[in-house]
C-alpha cells in the first residue's frame, strides 16, 4: 500500500503500548515467534521494544513512540491495532478497532477513491 | 373459606334475596376476613357485587342451607382469566362441622367443569384441605395465593398471567444467566482459556472520542532515537495515514 500511494501519502506508524505484553494478555502465537517483552513501565523501555520490532523487520515506515503516559494511544483509541488517515489537520478515515476490525484493505479502498488514477 | 370435621346434612339451593344480609354478615366477619385474605365489602359494594355476580348466566352459585334452614354459606363457580374456578364461604360459627366438605362435593356434582381451579390464601391450610379432600390438588403458586386444580389432566392449564412476577423474573433471570453461561463457554472454548481470561482482564479497546471530521489532536511523541516531535508536525495537505499498533 505503501509502495502504492507513498507518493501521494504520508505514512507514519505510532507506537503505542503493548496489546499482549508477558505480563497482562500474553498470546501463544507471540511465545511460538518469541515476542515475549513485559509492558514497559518507562518510556525508554518502549522505545527499546520499537527498535527490536523495527529491526526484526526492518521496518522502514516512519516510526514514533508514544511516550509512557499513553497520550497519543488515549487521544485516538489504537490500542490495539488502528488506521487512520490525516488531511489539513482534520481526520478524513477512521478505521475500526482491532484486531476484528482493523482492515488494511478498507483504508487501500479510501485511498483509491482519494487517488483514483492510481487504483489499477 | 373455612374448614371442618365430621359431615352434616346440607342442601344446596338457589340463592333467594333474602338471603343476601346473612351473607354480607359472613363476609365481614374479621376472622373469616384473615383466613381468606379477602376484604370485606361495604353494603352498596356488596350488593352491587352480587346484583353483578347475579346478572351474568355463566356464573353459577348456590346457597348452602343446613337442615334446619340455616344459611350457612355460599357456593359459587365463574370464569377467570380462560379458565373456571371454584369458590366457597361458610359462615364462621359453623367451621368444624364438615359443611364445607360436604357442600363442595354437592357442589362438583353440579358444575361439571374440569379443569375446575380453586384459588387459596397461603396460610389457609384448612381450606386447602377441604379443597384435597374433594380431589383437587396443588398447581401452582400466585404473589399472594395457592392455586389448586381438580382434574389430574389439567396441570398447567392455569393461565401464566397469574403466574408470581417474582416467579416470572427468576425464569428471565435463568434464561438470560444461561445464555450468558453458554456464551461465555462457547467464546472461551473458541478463544482458549488463556487468551479468554486475557481478553475479560486486559482488553482496552475502545471506540475514541474523536470522529471524521473532527480536527486531529496533536501529541507529543519521541522518535526512535528519544528526539521529542509532536505528531502535528507530520500533518501536511497530503494525506498522512496513521497506524497504530505494537510488537505483541
Amino acid at each position: 500500500m505503501r509502495d502504492r500511494y507513498g507518493a501521494q501519502a504520508d505514512f507514519v506508524t505510532l507506537y503505542i503500548k503493548e496489546a499482549h505484553p508477558i505480563d497482562e494478555w500474553q498470546m501463544d502465537s507471540n511465545e511460538k515467534e518469541d515476542v515475549c517483552y513485559p509492558q514497559p513501565r518507562t518510556t525508554e523501555a518502549r522505545l527499546a521494544i520499537a527498535k527490536d520490532f523495527s529491526e526484526r523487520f526492518r521496518y522502514d515506515i516512519p516510526l514514533l513512540v508514544d511516550p509512557i503516559e499513553n497520550e497519543a494511544n488515549a487521544l485516538y483509541a489504537g490500542w490495539p491495532e488502528r488506521l487512520y488517515v490525516i488531511e489539513n489537520g482534520v481526520i478524513v478515515y477512521k478505521g475500526g478497532q482491532g484486531p476484528f476490525e482493523f482492515k488494511p484493505e478498507e483504508l487501500e479502498a479510501w485511498l483509491a477513491k482519494r487517488f483514483p488514477g492510481l487504483a489499477s | 373459606m373455612s374448614s371442618d370435621a365430621p359431615a352434616e346434612t346440607i342442601v344446596l339451593r338457589e340463592l333467594r334475596d333474602e338471603d343476601l344480609p346473612i351473607l354480607y354478615e359472613h363476609q365481614r366477619d374479621p376472622e373469616s376476613v384473615k383466613m381468606a385474605d379477602f376484604p370485606p365489602r361495604d353494603l352498596e359494594g356488596f350488593h352491587a357485587h352480587w346484583a353483578k355476580v347475579r346478572a351474568n348466566p355463566v356464573n353459577m352459585f348456590r346457597t348452602i342451607e343446613l337442615a334446619d334452614g340455616t344459611v350457612a354459606g355460599t357456593v359459587l363457580s365463574f370464569p377467570r382469566d380462560g379458565v373456571r374456578e371454584v369458590g366457597y364461604w361458610i359462615d364462621r360459627a359453623l367451621w368444624g362441622r364438615g359443611i364445607a366438605s360436604k357442600a363442595l362435593a354437592a357442589y362438583l356434582e353440579l358444575e361439571r367443569t374440569r379443569p375446575l381451579y380453586a384459588g387459596l390464601a397461603r396460610h389457609n391450610a384448612a381450606s386447602r384441605r377441604v379443597l384435597e379432600k374433594c380431589g383437587f390438588r396443588f398447581d401452582h403458586e400466585t404473589e399472594t395465593d395457592l392455586i389448586l386444580v381438580l382434574d389430574a389432566r389439567s396441570a398447567g392449564a392455569y393461565p401464566r398471567s397469574v403466574m408470581t412476577t417474582k416467579k416470572k423474573l427468576w425464569i428471565v433471570a435463568g434464561v438470560v444467566g444461561g445464555l450468558a453461561l453458554a456464551a461465555g463457554i462457547a467464546m472461551v472454548v473458541m478463544m482458549g482459556p488463556r487468551n479468554a481470561i486475557g481478553m475479560l482482564l486486559y482488553d482496552q479497546r475502545e471506540e475514541g472520542r474523536f470522529k471524521v471530521g473532527d480536527k486531529a489532536p496533536d501529541v507529543a511523541l519521541v522518535t526512535l532515537d528519544g528526539t521529542a516531535v509532536q505528531l502535528a508536525s507530520r500533518f501536511g495537505a497530503r494525506p498522512t495515514v496513521l497506524i497504530f499498533g505494537s510488537f505483541t
